[in-house]
């Protein structure tokens, strides 16, 4: 069965929309700048900020009850709606559509603000009830209105992509017609500072496959897909953008936040990936790759791709350098990312690379590039090994 | 000197939650990770953190923590050395 | 489409852990608002380094996921799937308290990396050595019920033939008074809240120690009337079933009466001439406390008999269901989320 994505909506640092984030890809504009909303003494690491704060965030939304905001569904319900009206998807009819959204930070905002006053005051109760992850999706569902099922995942770095792949499985199963999936993430304090306690945060601008790289920048954002069958497609008269082909999530099984020596998960999830989207590694013309820029990720990930595809590597760049990593939301916004990459015939520049990782002597795109594109591969690894590859296809 | 060592192991025990043991258990010279006492990298970062709050001493990453962090008394040698 | 088999479920819970015991020698809990889990000796169960570095959530999950295996016949399982609406408070409450009140300057990389939601899902997938599919489901009251729907499709598919599928959540005092203050625990209930930490192998098996067969499994949002009526429709149309073929109810009712007057209502609107279950006076109330009704409903069926201790209508004495064929499970959240499964004896 086919799984088509008919409408895409994302925003990130680079962008508050599709349209501004591929603006910023193709024009080598990094998002990447000193925290002005997060408040931390850690002003040192940059990140990637939308740079709007909770009321901005809500009128840019059209939320109009401005009581109790939390920044994570808000990005949420921001690239949900885009993407919806991506997809002209306005009303139910007579289909059926399920939500699913990953995300991990979900209330902590709030809940690091608050939590003082959760324990001595009482007096911002209210910010309670959103502080769980669940609560989050059920925002975003609740303002859309359209869903007669929803889920939430966190798995972490990989749950924007867990959600696209369990979104796939839920219309195969003949349960849904369309299902929209993705995740979102907003900074916190919280995770910002479980980054920098692993070391793993870099004071500079995060240099993804560079031998030198020294860690990762840390963004918030949201992307999310409207998955659909056939069925949907022709009933709607929708206009599919691709095929999601192929999919897999697999376990590193190896520790909780690194990767085992010779990418064990990561090879599993890209060779499952192919294997149910029926391709060969031939086949996939460009990957987007997780590319955090910390030394074990890179290293890793490179290794399992080496395994993969061998002398034959295809074009490859990790986003991240724009977007900084948006950890639960990065599996839907770099799919969003692959999409319109894959649409476009466009191949984005892996910013600030310079030197290969003399282990693995690979290169990732050090300038733009346009070919006609048929696979493109997206690759998402969360904390746990938890490693998820998507591949996206032309129709 | 000594003092300083047992401190460290009691610190040690303490942050690592090594329940089971006591400062003599661990030996001056004895290799905290690997055989030794079995320690893994996330260790090693609350051993940073240990030397950062307890110290004053910063450490950019675990790496330079693993020559560091060979054994008790190497530790409590740079520490000296570097308070 | 493959059937789906639960081979084994074993639960760590406020009762005796790794026991039935509940059945004949349940504990008593009136008048507490927070029990606390009845842990096994995890040192005589786990290595001691793994004890050392991990919290409370991540052992028991560990010794459950051990024990359900062994049980289960299997030798190992091709994915694993947890459900846990809050993740592993303990360390996430650790980490916060230290940011809150230490400042950002020290802070203690084993409480964050512990404290992440998948951390349980992954600690089992390491634990069981499975480098297969492995998610996490955080969706408050229907965290379970998430897990238990993905794997359950995926058996029914052919994506995989075996899974460990579990309910996990623990509850530290300081979050329990957050949370009940702010009266979305127990709140004015009669019940208490619990933890929770129970799971079991599904496949497409059926063996010796196959416990029931679970054959259908439906999670609805937001419903009116009518579409909650559909959704009950679609669920027994799942399993082949009609009203009259339901044996017993299981539901989530706790003593919270806004919460137990929605299923009161929701019940009677169902219209299912079978008696009522509940379990959370055995095991209270956790976001993914629903685990136990999964696992009570199982053991019923197993057994040939639903025990007298899970009817919630004390008054009548002497109630047991003999050779019950087919449980309905019923949950609803907030009357926002509502889910359906069916366990059917095999």
């Amino acid at each position: 069965m086919k799984i088509f994505v008919t409408g895409i909506g994302a925003i990130s640092a680079i962008g508050n929309n599709c349209n501004e984030i591929f603006h910023s890809l193709k024009n080598g504009i990094s998002g990447i700048s000193k925290l002005e909303f997060l408040k931390t003494i850690h002003s040192e690491f940059p990140c990637g900020e939308i740079k709007m704060d909770y009321n901005q965030l809500a009128d840019f939304a059209g939320f109009d009850n401005q009581k109790t905001l939390v920044r994570t569904p808000l990005l949420g319900l921001i690239a949900v709606k885009e993407a919806l009206n991506s997809a002209k998807l306005y009303s139910k009819s007579d289909l059926k559509i399920a939500f699913v959204s990953g995300t991990t930070v979900g209330g902590m905002d709030r809940m690091e603000q608050f939590y003082d006053d959760f324990v001595n005051n009482d007096s911002k109760n209210f910010y309670l009830y959103p502080h769980d992850i669940g609560d989050s999706t059920e925002f975003i569902a609740e303002n859309i209105g359209l869903f007669s099922s929803v889920m939430s995942i966190s798995t972490a770095c990989s749950s924007g992509a867990n959600s696209l792949i369990i979104g796939a499985e839920l219309i195969k199963s003949g349960r849904f017609d369309i299902v929209v999936a993705g995740g979102a993430e907003s900074l916190s304090l919280y995770h910002f500072n479980g980054f920098n306690s692993l070391k793993i945060l870099s004071a500079e601008m995060c240099r993804p496959f560079d031998n030198f790289r020294s860690g990762l920048n840390l963004g918030e954002g949201a992307g999310y897909l409207v998955l659909e069958s056939e069925k949907a497609v022709t009933q709607r008269n929708a206009k599919p953008l691709c095929l999601l082909q192929g999919y897999a999530n697999t376990c590193d099984a190896y520790h909780q936040t690194a990767t085992s020596e010779n990418g064990d998960g990561p090879f599993l999830a890209m060779q499952k990936a192919l294997e149910l989207g029926g391709l060969k590694p031939s086949d996939i013309d460009y990957i987007n790759c997780h590319g955090t820029a910390t030394p074990n990720n890179d290293l890793t990930e490179g290794r399992a791709m080496k395994r993969i595809f061998g002398e034959n590597m295809p074009d490859f760049s990790s986003t991240k350098a724009f977007t900084g990593h948006t950890t639960s939301a990065s599996g839907g916004l770099e799919s969003v990312i692959s999409v319109m990459c894959l649409v476009n015939d466009f191949l984005p520049i892996n910013l600030n690379f310079h030197d290969p990782i003399p282990e693995l002597n690979i290169s990732p795109l050090t300038e733009n590039k346009t070919k006609v594109l048929h696979h493109v591969m997206n690759n998402s690894f969360g904390f746990g090994g938890n490693d998820s590859s998507l591949i996206f296809s032309k129709i | 000197m000594d003092e300083l060592i047992l401190k460290l192991k009691r610190e040690i025990i303490e942050t690592l939650n090594l329940d089971d043991m006591k400062p003599e258990d661990i030996k001056d010279d004895e290799p905290l990770f690997g055989d030794g006492l079995g320690l893994d990298s996330i260790d090693a970062l609350e051993l940073i953190v240990l030397m950062e709050k307890n110290y004053g001493i910063k450490l950019r990453d675990a790496s330079e923590g693993k020559k560091i962090f060979a054994s008790v008394k190497v530790m409590a040698d740079y520490i000296k050395d570097n308070r | 489409m493959s059937t789906v088999y639960l081979n084994s479920f074993k639960q760590i819970s406020v009762q005796k852990p790794l026991s039935e015991d509940w059945i004949n020698n349940p504990q008593n809990f009136e008048n507490q608002k927070l029990v606390r889990t009845q842990d096994p000796d995890f040192k005589s169960l786990l290595p001691a380094n793994v004890c050392r570095r991990n919290g409370n959530i991540l052992k028991r999950a560990m010794i459950v996921s051990n024990f359900a295996l062994k049980e289960s016949g299997l030798e190992s399982v091709e994915a694993v799937v947890v459900g846990s609406g809050l993740g592993c408070v303990e360390n996430t409450e650790l980490f916060l308290q230290e940011l809150v009140y230490e400042g950002e300057e020290f802070m203690k990389p084993s409480y964050f990396m512990a404290s992440t939601h998948n951390t349980i899902s992954s600690t089992i997938g390491i634990n069981l050595g499975c480098h297969g599919y492995n998610s996490t489901y955080c969706h408050k009251g229907v965290s379970f019920e998430n897990a238990l729907l993905d794997v359950f499709l995926q058996i029914q598919m052919n994506r995989i033939k075996s899974a460990f599928v579990g309910g996990f959540d623990e509850m530290s005092p300081t979050y329990f008074n957050i949370l009940q203050n702010a009266g979305y625990l127990v709140g004015d209930s009669k019940g208490f809240a619990g933890e929770a930490s129970a799971g079991g192998i599904l496949s497409n098996m059926l063996t010796d120690n196959t416990l029931c067969k679970v054959a259908a499994v439906r999670l609805g949002f937001m419903l009116n009337d009518d579409e909650l009526l559909d959704l009950l429709d679609v669920t027994l149309t799942d399993a082949g079933l009609q009203k009259s073929d339901i044996s017993a109810v299981m539901t989530g009712i706790n003593g919270k009466p806004s919460s137990d007057a929605i299923y009161h209502k929701n019940l009677e609107l169902f219209g299912i001439q079978a008696p009522t279950l509940g379990y959370a006076h055995l095991f209270g109330e956790s976001y993914s406390g629903s685990v136990y009704g999964f696992y009570a409903s199982a053991v019923s069926l197993h057994q040939n008999k639903i025990p007298q201790v899970l009817f919630l209508d004390k008054e009548v004495e002497n109630q047991s269901v003999q050779n019950p064929k087919n449980i309905l499970i019923y949950h609803h959240f907030n009357n926002k989320d509502h889910s359906f499964i069916i366990l059917q004896r095999c």
